[in-house]
């Protein structure tokens, strides 16, 4: 007899509310004006902006290959010989500091045995406390900590799930930054001046300001990861048609093995989409026609990427329980061969998970496909993080705290953040960084300062100087054509209220076609239905917030 | 309290739970609190329960008629009085999770309900004592296996690239579709539901079931009464009344199927079949940000509840049974 949590639980949730209407006079101190309920008092357009944080790169090694504009990423082989030092300042005062952040690994070792804690500690001067919200739970999470409202972190880290209310959230609960970073304010701390524009646009202001510090990640957003040796026995080549794509996949599959692997929460938006939409040319979310923000979902190239993924799963060539499996299970899959290839984040490009992989096979990655691919190009920011209103020393201690983390490669902040402590967690030779099995328990994949914290993006690769030329070539010939999604940054009242919905319909009806379950032409009823749900809505307040951009 | 009072037949042993009030003790209602004092704060930490989590609770009910937004509370969020409901009874999706609802409620009726007084009666029928506790103890287990082990075991056996199809792909035979199959989703679920809490659910049967009177089944069996006669004619109308009793408690609750179950396997086969009345409270309040609707579509299926549950015990007591209450 399994009760319900769901109406009861919501009503508990409703009570907890009502407790909470205490703090609610915080609210009245930052409002916008009132008037037009909540919502309208994010969007930007009409009002006065502050200027983006002032750019300020840091001048760094020398790479093996350099990245250039459209989002390649400078290329390191070798480790470099001498590390600068980015901070000079205490950073801290010994003060606790709170903090609740998004994991992907598994909890931390406690702070008395994890000796990169306490490194961390001790190099910030602060008795840094980490609540880590495993991926799968953040949202159900964050939206009870949000309506709850009290009891909040010093340090709320937000990923770019879209949240219900969250930018209400951010704008009555926590601290304005302007002040501290916006123009030339940013170069008090170095680092975070240090962060590329692209990074502060794809964050956006709330009401015309400034209110969090983007985690940067590199131009490359969702793509395809690819089991390089088992495409090689196949004889399959790097770059492909739409048609060598499907046949590939094919002869991948079978014998309990398949050749593409999709996991659940792809399929709540966009997410299972993205390659075959860029490889087929549907822009990237939005393209901005004659000022009129136009869907994606609406031009004849997604459909064609929707039929492609419909002919994937018709062929037996995807893991058949893709939607319900986990993003974790699907990433052990591909890395054990059942699966040889997998649409996961561009940041999933990393040492501990090639380290998965050990020398299984050689990771690669999947090349577009159609004649005039766009690859979608990411936000520019994994998330960022925002702070719970304080008295300005004290927003000033977490901006340095965020600024040591934010410390670029090359410098001793970095090393220290990202490898630990050397001759513990790691030791150097001449092939550059070697982690030990420490690492494996005491990281910032553990105990995820990197989401408190990012310096921007490069690709090194330690002990895989292949896997790195490779992925550099990669973005040399995919890059060059991608596309942004013009509404990065843009806010939308009816985006910051239904986005969560809509984009529930798109998963759900992407999902249905991709499996067969609707036909391919049931794609027109399922965007009538996200326009009515506030598709139409978006796409105009989209419009006013571009043409105020410009 | 009054369910849990046993009818025994003399009435003589059962204790003084209330005392006939006669004009010699009457007592003042001081006299009483001070008589009963000891249950009464015994009493209280349950009463404060209900007060709280229950009583309390039905004020966030006003949620129903707001356009409610977390963070600025029930006072300042805007006042839309019954638009959530015009929008509800408007809304396909609704009607589509209350017709998903439905149906697997009526298949968990028929199904789910009789099985637990079928398993009940044939452990009952086992004469071993260590057999029988071995049985008992088996099928218990499942009931402490949280939601998420069960429908992953249930995957990793029938999904597709479980196990089953794992041994048909070894025999060269096709794969079947379960997981994932719209047109097997209820039968699936309801599998599920008979699965995890069969066995628990046999556990009011088998103590009502070892109060019908031994001496009956003798008598019945010299008047010659084989098997079947005296499961119809002694034990069922002995445990009739406990079996009414769980009919009027899963009538009452008939729209409440449960969350985490159809929560976890919704995306498998999609909200056209997937979703239900809870799943979509959260995907609507709890995702969507949307608590306003959600409160009014929880309040709508409160209200069906508690109609049900009136309807079900007047029909009992129609049916000369005691049913849940007697007003």
């Amino acid at each position: 007899m399994d009760n319900t949590i769901s109406r009861r639980g919501l009503l508990r949730m409703a009570g907890a509310g009502a407790l909470g209407l205490a703090a609610a006079p915080l609210l009245s101190a930052c409002g916008s004006g009132g008037g037009g309920g909540a919502s309208g008092g994010v969007s930007n357009a009409g009002k006065q902006l502050v200027p983006w944080p002032a750019y300020v790169p840091f001048a760094g090694p020398k790479p093996d290959a350099p990245g250039d504009a459209p989002g390649v990423q400078p290329l390191y082989l070798k480790y470099p010989e001498t590390l600068t030092q980015s901070v000079t300042d205490t950073v801290g005062d010994g003060s606790k500091v709170t903090a609740l952040v998004v994991t992907f690994g598994p909890p931390p070792a406690p702070l008395a045995q994890n000796r990169y804690w306490q490194a961390i500690n001790k190099a910030l001067n602060v008795d840094l406390q980490i609540t880590v919200v495993p991926d799968p739970e953040y949202g159900q999470k964050m939206t009870t900590l949000m309506a709850s409202g009290s009891d909040l972190p010093d340090i709320i880290m937000f990923t770019n799930l879209a949240l219900p209310h969250s930018l209400e959230f951010i704008q009555a609960q926590c601290a304005d930054l302007s002040d501290h970073l916006a123009g030339d304010a940013v170069k008090q701390y170095p680092n975070l001046a240090n962060i590329p524009t692209y990074a502060w646009k794809g964050m956006g202001r709330i009401g015309g300001r400034i209110y969090g510090v983007p985690l940067e990640r590199p131009t490359p957003a969702n793509s395809l990861f690819v089991n390089r040796t088992l495409m090689d026995e196949a004889g399959i080549p790097k770059n492909w048609t739409t048609e060598q794509y499907l046949d590939a996949m094919r002869e991948l599959s079978g014998d309990r093995k398949w050749g593409l692997g999709w996991f659940k929460t792809l399929f709540s938006g966009l997410g299972g989409i993205t390659y075959h939409a860029g490889s087929l040319g549907a822009p990237n979310t939005w393209s901005v026609v004659d000022g009129r923000f136009v869907s994606t979902i609406t031009t004849p190239q997604f459909e064609q990427a929707l039929d492609v993924m419909r002919k994937l799963v018709e062929a037996r060539s995807v893991y058949p329980d893709s939607l319900t499996v986990s993003s974790t299970d699907m990433q052990s899959h591909f890395y054990n061969g059942t699966v040889a290839s997998i649409q996961d984040g561009f940041g999933s490009l990393s040492v501990t998970n090639l380290a998965k992989i050990g020398d299984r096979f050689e990771l690669d990655m999947g090349y577009p496909y159609g004649p005039q691919a766009t690859p979608w190009q990411s936000a520019g920011l994994f998330g960022y993080v925002t702070f719970k209103k304080a008295a300005p020393e004290r927003i000033k201690l977490l901006l340095r705290i965020c600024d040591y983390l934010s410390a670029p490669f090359g410098t001793k902040e970095y090393e220290l953040a990202n490898y630990g402590v050397e001759g513990v967690h790691f030791t150097k030779d001449e092939d550059g960084i070697k982690t030990t099995d420490l690492f494996e328990t005491e990281s910032n994949l553990s105990l995820p300062t990197r989401y408190i914290g990012a310096a921007p993006a490069v690709l090194y690769l330690p002990g895989h100087p292949d896997t790195a030329k490779a992925v550099h070539e990669w973005q040399k010939a995919s890059l060059p054509g991608s596309v942004g999604n013009p509404a990065n940054g843009l806010r939308s009242a009816t985006q910051v209220s239904k986005g969560a919905q809509m984009n529930q319909i798109l998963g759900d009806g992407i999902a249905a076609i991709a499996f067969g379950r609707k036909p391919l032409s049931a794609w027109q009823d399922i965007v009538k239905q996200w326009r009515q749900a506030g598709g139409d809505q978006w796409a105009e307040e989209l419009a006013k917030e571009y043409a105020a951009s410009q | 309290m009054s369910m849990t009072r046993v009818r025994s037949g003399a009435g003589a042993t059962s204790p003084p739970m209330e005392k006939t009030p006669t004009p010699a003790t009457r007592m003042g209602p001081l006299g009483r609190i001070r008589a009963d004092r000891v249950l009464l704060v015994i009493a209280v930490p349950g009463l404060l329960y209900f007060l709280v989590f229950h009583y309390g609770a039905l004020f966030g009910n006003v949620l129903a008629f707001q356009n409610y937004i977390p963070f600025l509370g029930v006072s300042g969020s805007e006042w839309v009085g019954l638009a959530h409901f015009e929008r509800m009874f408007g809304d396909p999706e609704f009607w589509n999770a209350v017709a998903n609802t439905l149906f697997i409620a009526t298949l968990q009726l028929v199904f789910f309900f009789p099985a637990p007084l079928a398993l009940a009666l044939l452990l009952h029928s086992i004469v071993g004592d260590t057999v029988r506790k071995f049985v008992q103890s088996v099928v218990y287990l499942p009931h402490f296996l949280s939601w998420v082990i069960v429908i992953a075991l249930f995957q990793q056996m029938l999904g597709g690239a479980g196990v089953v199809n794992g041994w048909l792909s070894d025999l060269g035979a096709g794969s079947i579709s379960i997981i994932g199959n719209p047109g097997a989703y209820g039968p699936l679920v309801v599998a599920q539901l008979i699965w995890k809490e069969c066995g628990w659910a046999t556990i009011i049967f088998l103590a009502a079931l070892s109060q019908v009177d031994e001496q009956q089944y003798e008598a019945a069996a010299i008047d010659g009464a084989g098997w079947g006669r005296r499961l119809w004619h002694v034990t069922l109308p002995a445990i009739r009344p406990v079996i009414v009793l769980l009919l009027v408690l899963r009538l009452g609750e008939f729209l409440s199927i449960g969350f985490e179950q159809f929560f976890l396997q919704r995306q498998s086969v999609g909200p056209e079949v997937g979703e239900v009345l809870d799943t979509f409270v959260y995907y609507t309040g709890f995702a969507g940000g949307d608590f306003g609707y959600a409160a009014a579509v929880g309040l709508f299926k409160g209200v069906i509840g508690v109609i049900l549950i009136y309807t079900a015990n007047k029909v009992a007591h129609r049916l000369g049974e005691q049913g849940v209450y007697k007003a």
